[in-house]
């Protein structure tokens, strides 16, 4: 054994390794028809190349290792695939692309006259820390016929469709008449058909490459009522910033991306007296903060629902940052050998996009394993905490955060002030490692991988706690190392994301997976043949 | 008064299109006593509105609905009827030989002063005034008041796709700016109310597509130069941008032959929807070029910009001392020139340094009251040291 490798290095170091290469075609998933002009990007190496008329290309002289090749048709459709490349060897890897979907239509009010400038909203539903939460996704906005086209729209997930007409910016006193009576009526978010709450909205989902024209939608109206209050800070009144927005859909993460909305919005006197107008019954959002960008000092937010009358009174203090401790800890006795590699962790706000001036406390640098630190200036708002890069051989056990669990939950930074976040992390932790095959005991490529544990009873728990993956191109897929305990595993040829139409067929499925026993500091290997989802 | 009172709460009205006396449903009526709201209502499906009980005092009627201008309208009026004046719409497809829609290609609409001054992009950030084409190649402009347009298509490298993408890359089609049906013979369409002009299509059909190549004259390395090639003949659009490389070279290709002014601006702080962001430290060029075939070591000059000084020509007592201005290139050198300018009647203002150039200025308010300059072209193709003077006109009290 020794004189082989011996051998080898010597061969290595009078040739040069040959260099391999990825080939292959990029075509439609549904008329299988070439697609040529797609891009195809590599990583790593940063690569890209693009297809030719019959669909081809090529990658050559490449070191062996793994690449990630993307490949992007427009700016709908794109899949993603994994190779390994051994020396001297030729790939070959094709795509078939899924094309994206687009609706249209117009919006009216009750006189059938056209909505112009209105917001047309598609709005996905995704399971996300406990709950079913609405999220805005794609946006298109009415044209002087009313029309709108939502682009890039994802087939096969269920979405909603919300019209909205709304003026994005508002005075710091509106000046609609004192009575409700005089007023113009309010425009209520509308869920197509016509539904005032995503409730009452049709689920559609398209298919690969659909058009669907005629999704119509005519805004619905109500009562319009008036919201007044004071914005302050802990000194006193303030002339802060506000925006207003309804609680639900909301901006945030959905699918593999995100988008966020700037509510209606609006700056307070040196009073900080408010009188915000037009609003429809419903629950609202109502932040308020100080200058935008650096100068961020102050936040807060309070939850305004509005019934049938006008609301007075409505105080919103904005906090000060605070400073919040933290540790990464060991749950339970300390690895052997010193852990040198650092973990990274993020706080994302759950339904608005970072401000430049918090980003110091959300992406902190990396944290030493096992260390204390300090996140300076997070604002009285909620959390999603994310953590990356741990190292191997242990996993994120709890985040808690003043004593509870944040590992579902988002944490409250502005309700429970002065408290440690403690990021927890176990030893005890081993490894599911899977191959996938078909009944002759041929390898399956590229197949999705979950896995979940049996106590996840519901679809919102199991959402939280799956653990997706992928085979590589022999079939092959090792996990993370990840809590021991016992895990429904499956293969599957279909695609897997957190709506509820994709986490209740995996729910369903549980009868067709694998229950695997993960005993703590052990692993598991288990061979699968991938089942369809139902 | 009493009188008055009850008069106010019987009165109903309407609200029509201007043209055809067709009743507006959905209008919006604010009823105004000074700057308060007294009521908001609207008009049904018959286009009729019925004013509520008001305590008696001087109110008028502001109506609005999309795709309309907007009115007012004093109280008491009888018959109390609003017509509103419709927009005007203009739409059709941006194509190339075959049929296939030019990719981000924006088309605007034009205006311009009386009947032989420059044509300008009409408001161009005002909702409906630019359209990027679609994937069907399909653009629509609307919301145009009353008044006489022109529609110009720009594609390729253009302003506003660098502008957006910070990436310079002219297609199979090369860049270019074209105006409806032709460059020679802009068609001019004309807006009273409501008209629809529609299938306006532009067809991208370029002839033989040329390159253009050389170097900025800088002492040392910089980054943040970029270039632009604007038509002599249709100034408003650069036809193409191209970022220059660190040592000053630079290279544009597809560009259609013809007169262009070649300029050149940086160090750019950043890019913004009127493009490169220059400042007082930044430093230009410009020089005609003809293309008629490819261009190759063209060497651009750089010089720092020089600011005009202007003043009113008269003062009139009991008017204001300075009037604002907007300030915009006439020829577009892919340099963000935009601005605001305060010139006043007593003492001289600096402009921002400016590269040579024709400027446009134009008056932003017009007090009834007191004489008002029209819009002013600085020609700082040769800059001056004197102090340049605005005219006013003199006119009575209307």
């Amino acid at each position: 054994m020794l004189i082989h490798k011996i051998f080898l290095l010597v061969l290595l170091a009078q040739t040069p390794a040959p260099k391999g290469s990825i080939s292959g075609t990029v075509v439609d998933a549904v008329s299988g028809t070439a697609l040529g002009g797609a891009d195809i990007y590599m990583n790593p190496g940063g690569k890209s190349a693009k297809t030719d008329d019959k669909g081809n290309y090529e990658f050559k002289d490449l070191d062996s290792g793994t690449y990630k090749l993307t490949a992007y048709q427009g700016q709908g459709a794109h899949g993603s695939q994994v190779a390994h490349v051994a020396s001297g060897q030729n790939v070959t890897l094709d795509f078939r692309l899924t094309t994206a979907a687009e609706i249209s239509g117009k919006v009216t009010d009750e006189n059938g006259e056209p909505v112009p400038g209105a917001n047309v909203f598609l709005i996905a539903r995704e399971y996300r820390l406990g709950a079913l939460r609405y999220v805005y996704a794609r946006l298109s906005n009415t044209d002087d016929r009313g029309v709108y086209h939502l682009k890039n729209v994802d087939a096969g997930t269920g979405y909603l469709i919300e019209a909205v007409k709304q003026d994005r910016y508002l005075r710091a006193i509106s000046d609609a008449p004192a009575d409700p009576k005089l007023r113009k009526r309010a425009t209520v978010p509308t869920f197509y058909p016509n539904g005032e709450s995503v409730a009452a909205g049709q689920v559609l989902v398209l298919a690969a490459g659909e058009k669907r024209d005629g999704m119509d939608i005519s805004l619905r109206r109500s009562a319009a009522y008036c919201l007044d209050g004071v914005l302050a800070t802990e000194r006193g009144p303030a002339p802060l910033r506000f925006s207003i927005e309804q609680s639900e859909p909301s901006s945030g993460a959905s699918g593999d991306g995100a988008m966020y909305m700037n509510p209606p919005s609006g700056m307070a006197g040196a009073d900080g007296r408010i009188r915000i107008c037009d609003l429809h019954p419903g629950v609202y959002r109502l932040e308020a903060y100080d200058a935008l960008g650096e100068g961020l000092g102050f936040f807060g937010e309070t939850e305004v629902a509005v019934g049938d009358k006008d609301v007075h009174k409505v105080s919103v203090v904005g906090r000060a940052k605070i400073s919040v401790r933290g540790e990464v800890a060991w749950d339970g006795k300390p690895p052997d050998q010193p852990v040198t590699g650092k973990i990274r962790l993020t706080l994302e706000p759950m339904t608005r996009a970072f401000f430049g001036a918090e980003l110091n406390a959300t992406h902190p640098p990396p944290l030493a394993v096992p260390g204390e630190f300090a996140l300076q200036g997070v604002l009285a708002d909620d959390y999603l905490t994310k953590t990356f890069g741990i190292p191997d051989g242990i996993y994120v056990k709890d985040i808690l955060y003043g004593g509870q669990s944040a590992l579902r939950e988002p944490i409250h930074a502005g309700k429970t002030m002065g408290t440690d976040l403690r990021i927890m992390l176990g030893t005890d932790g081993g490894k599911i490692s899977l191959k996938t095959q078909d009944k002759d005991g041929n390898a399956i490529p590229e197949c999705t991988v979950v896995l979940f544990p049996d106590t996840a009873n519901s679809e919102a728990a199991l959402a939280d706690s799956m653990i997706p993956g992928q085979t590589d191109q022999y079939g092959a897929y090792t996990s993370a190392t990840i809590a021991p305990g016992s895990y429904y595993v499956l293969a599957t040829g279909d695609a897997v994301n957190r709506t509820p139409e994709s986490i209740g067929k995996l729910m369903r499925a549980r009868t067709q997976a694998q229950k695997v026993d993960l005993k703590a500091g052990g692993s598991a290997a288990v061979t699968l043949l991938p089942v369809s989802l139902q | 008064m009493l009188l008055f009172l009850l008069l106010l709460s019987a009165i109903s009205g309407r609200v029509v299109e201007d043209r055809s006396g067709n009743a507006l449903p959905s209008a919006e009526i604010r009823v105004m006593r000074g700057s308060e709201v007294m009521a908001e209502l609207e008009t049904n499906s018959d286009g009729r509105f019925e004013l509520p009980d008001l305590p008696a005092g001087d109110y008028r009627l502001e109506v609005s609905k999309p795709n309309y201008q907007a009115a007012t309208l004093k109280l008491p009026a009888d018959p109390l009827i609003v017509r509103l004046v419709r927009f005007g719409v203009i739409s059709g497809h941006v194509l190339d030989a075959d049929g296939k829609a030019v990719s981000s290609a924006t088309v605007f609409a034009m205006r311009r002063q009386g009947d032989s001054g420059p044509w300008r992009p009409f408001a161009p950030y005002e909702r409906g005034h630019q359209a990027l084409v679609d994937e069907n190649g399909e653009y629509r402009l609307f919301n145009l008041p009353p008044g006489q347009y022109a529609a110009e298509v720009t594609y390729g490298a253009s302003k506003r796709v660098v502008s957006q993408t910070g990436q310079a890359q002219a297609g199979a089609l090369g860049s270019g700016v074209s105006y409806y049906p032709s460059n020679s013979e802009p068609r001019i369409f004309s807006v009273s109310g409501g008209e629809d002009y529609s299938d306006i299509d532009f067809s991208i059909a370029p002839g033989a597509l040329y390159q253009v190549s050389g170097k900025l004259d800088l002492e040392t390395p910089k980054r943040g130069f970029w270039l632009a090639l604007t038509s002599q003949a249709q100034p408003a659009f650069a036809t193409a941008m191209t970022a220059a490389n660190d040592d000053g070279s630079f290279h544009f290709s597809g560009i259609p032959p013809g007169s262009y002014w070649l300029s050149a601006a940086g160090p750019a702080q950043g890019r913004g929807a009127f493009g490169m962001e220059v400042d007082e430290n930044s430093l230009f060029g410009r020089m005609p070029l003809e293309v008629g075939g490819d261009v190759e070591g063209v060497t651009v000059g750089l010089q720092k910009g020089r600011s005009a000084s202007l003043m009113l020509a008269y003062s009139v007592q009991g008017c204001p001392a300075a009037l604002e201005f907007s300030f915009s290139s006439l020829e577009d050198s892919g340099a963000d020139l935009e601005s605001n300018i305060s010139i006043g009647f007593d003492k001289p203002v600096k402009t921002r340094p400016l590269p040579p150039g024709r400027y446009l200025l134009t008056p932003k308010t017009s007090d009834l009251k007191c004489p008002a300059p029209s819009p002013f072209i600085l020609d700082w193709s040769k800059p001056v040291n004197e102090t340049i003077k605005i005219p006013v006109e003199h006119h009575a009290n209307p």
